[in-house]
């Protein structure tokens, strides 16, 4: 347990939410890369007791009024995403960086499944990239999961 | 440690909750556009991160403008000042035309329908990131700046889009080429009527319903006919793109390309139209009836049915 979570939490996730409204130039957007969701996991999966399905439901709302998108359907995926990962947090931690990787495709393409089926019922064709980016999510996790902890211990020694 | 216990029936339950509040969000948004006050309230708490998002990208334009050569600057300015000359010809004959209709107008005795809107106001395309299963933009004007929900927006082109989500500064335009849009065109060179509706993503539109009689040639440029009341009528809205005619079918497929291409557009107009006389004849709210071109103070919702 870290002491000073209470400030990386809530910087983290707000970097991870900004980065998400930034407009990218078009190749990186093809990416389609959900930074905010793979933060998200990882606090679930680090600090579950202060990161859980409500905070996920909040910055799925927020992200779909920012977007102008389906009003409900991000907050839907992220809650049931982080549901999933408060469930089995204590087993991920257990698994080697590569397995979490895979794990993680799994999980990004579950939620990607959920929204597929919100977007045809609200008659709407998903992007060509919709599918790539749970892909892309998975492989960049190992970086997001290195980055943070760095940034963690880092702030410990901070204080 | 305190990890042991999140687990169980109140996380379950939460869920549950969440999930049903998702739903319930989800059809209200998209079956009746009920949460439209909620949003709103929310993308004005998000505009200033919005405008911080959109620095780098939206203001590229001026940064760009700073660096570029005097030669160039010179170049374009005399450009300009050569159209704004044609322009300001073409209005004098404009405002001949517009004085002249009025007159025969009033000599059919028919109700004259001004199509010209009261005021215009130039809007900047905020950018941001944004869904990208809607054909949409956010502009840097909100119900501030008097914008309205479904207030027509159009380009230096033709018609753009409306409004669909209005925060206090900002506010989400949906492009006429987006698959949950429809509006009402009419073909200036053989008057024949149609709807126009978005095809998402190809950034194309469709007129579906056509007869395969119909007037209809490719190259015909289609203008809003002002039949739906939210866009003002004769604007440019679309060319023609193809005109097929299936074997045995009752309908032709009629594709055509807008004139407001989305990608070339930094600046958009907000347009708050003129009621139509037809419109005020028995129109017992006061405040639309005292609406004429002199007054300041624009009604916020006049063309919200």
């Amino acid at each position: 347990m870290n002491n000073n979570d209470w400030l990386l939490i809530p910087v983290t996730l707000l970097l991870a939410f900004f980065t998400n409204v930034m407009a990218l130039p078009n190749l990186l957007d093809l990416l389609g890369i959900d930074l905010l969701l793979l933060v998200i996991i990882y606090w679930c999966i680090r600090t579950p007791e202060r990161v859980g399905v409500s905070v996920a439901w909040t910055f799925g709302l927020l992200a779909d009024v920012a977007g102008g998108g389906i009003l409900g359907l991000m907050a839907l995926v992220y809650a049931l995403t982080a549901y999933i990962c408060l469930m089995l947090h204590q087993q991920i931690r257990m698994l080697p960086m590569f397995q979490q990787s895979l794990l993680m495709l799994v999980l990004l393409l579950a939620g990607k499944v959920v929204g597929y089926g919100l977007l045809v019922l609200c008659s709407r064709t998903p992007s060509p990239t919709f599918w790539v980016a749970a892909v892309i999510g998975a492989l960049a996790w190992p970086l997001l999961c290195g980055l943070l902890r760095r940034w963690r211990k880092e702030s410990v020694h901070l204080l | 440690m305190s990890t042991l216990f999140i687990r169980g029936p109140a996380i379950t339950l939460r869920l549950l909750l969440l999930v049903g509040f998702s739903v319930a969000a989800l059809v209200a948004d998209q079956r009746y556009r009920a949460l439209e006050g909620p949003r709103g309230l929310v993308l004005t708490l998000l505009a200033p991160m919005q405008a911080v998002a959109d620095w780098p990208l939206g203001h590229w334009q001026r940064i760009e403008a700073l660096i570029a050569a005097r030669v160039t600057l010179i170049e374009r300015n005399q450009q300009l000042q050569a159209t704004n000359q044609q322009l300001a010809i073409q209005q004098q004959h404009f405002d001949t035309l517009v004085a002249e209709n009025e007159r025969l107008n009033a000599l059919l005795g028919s109700v004259a329908i001004s199509n010209l809107p009261v005021r215009y106001r130039l809007a900047r395309i905020v950018q941001v990131a944004l869904d990208p299963h809607f054909q949409q933009v956010q502009i840097n004007l909100g119900s501030s700046d008097l914008v309205y929900l479904g207030q027509p927006v159009i380009s230096s082109d033709g018609v753009f889009g409306q409004v669909v989500h209005l925060g206090r500064h900002t506010a989400q335009v949906l492009l006429i080429t987006d698959s949950s849009h429809a509006l009402p065109v009419i073909n200036q060179r053989s008057g024949q009527r149609g709807v126009a509706r978005g095809d998402g993503a190809s950034g194309l539109l469709r007129l579906p319903f056509m007869p395969a009689h119909a007037d209809i040639r490719q190259g015909d440029l289609l203008l809003s006919s002002g039949l739906g009341k939210r866009f003002p009528r004769g604007y440019p809205v679309a060319i023609v793109r193809s005109v097929v005619v299936p074997p045995g079918e009752k309908f032709a497929q009629v594709v055509a390309i807008p004139v407001a291409q989305p990608n070339q557009i930094q600046e958009v107009l907000l347009l708050w139209p003129e009621q139509s006389e037809t419109d005020r004849v028995g129109d017992t709210n006061p405040a639309r009836n005292s609406f004429d071109n002199n007054s300041a103070v624009l009604p916020r919702f006049q063309q919200i049915p």
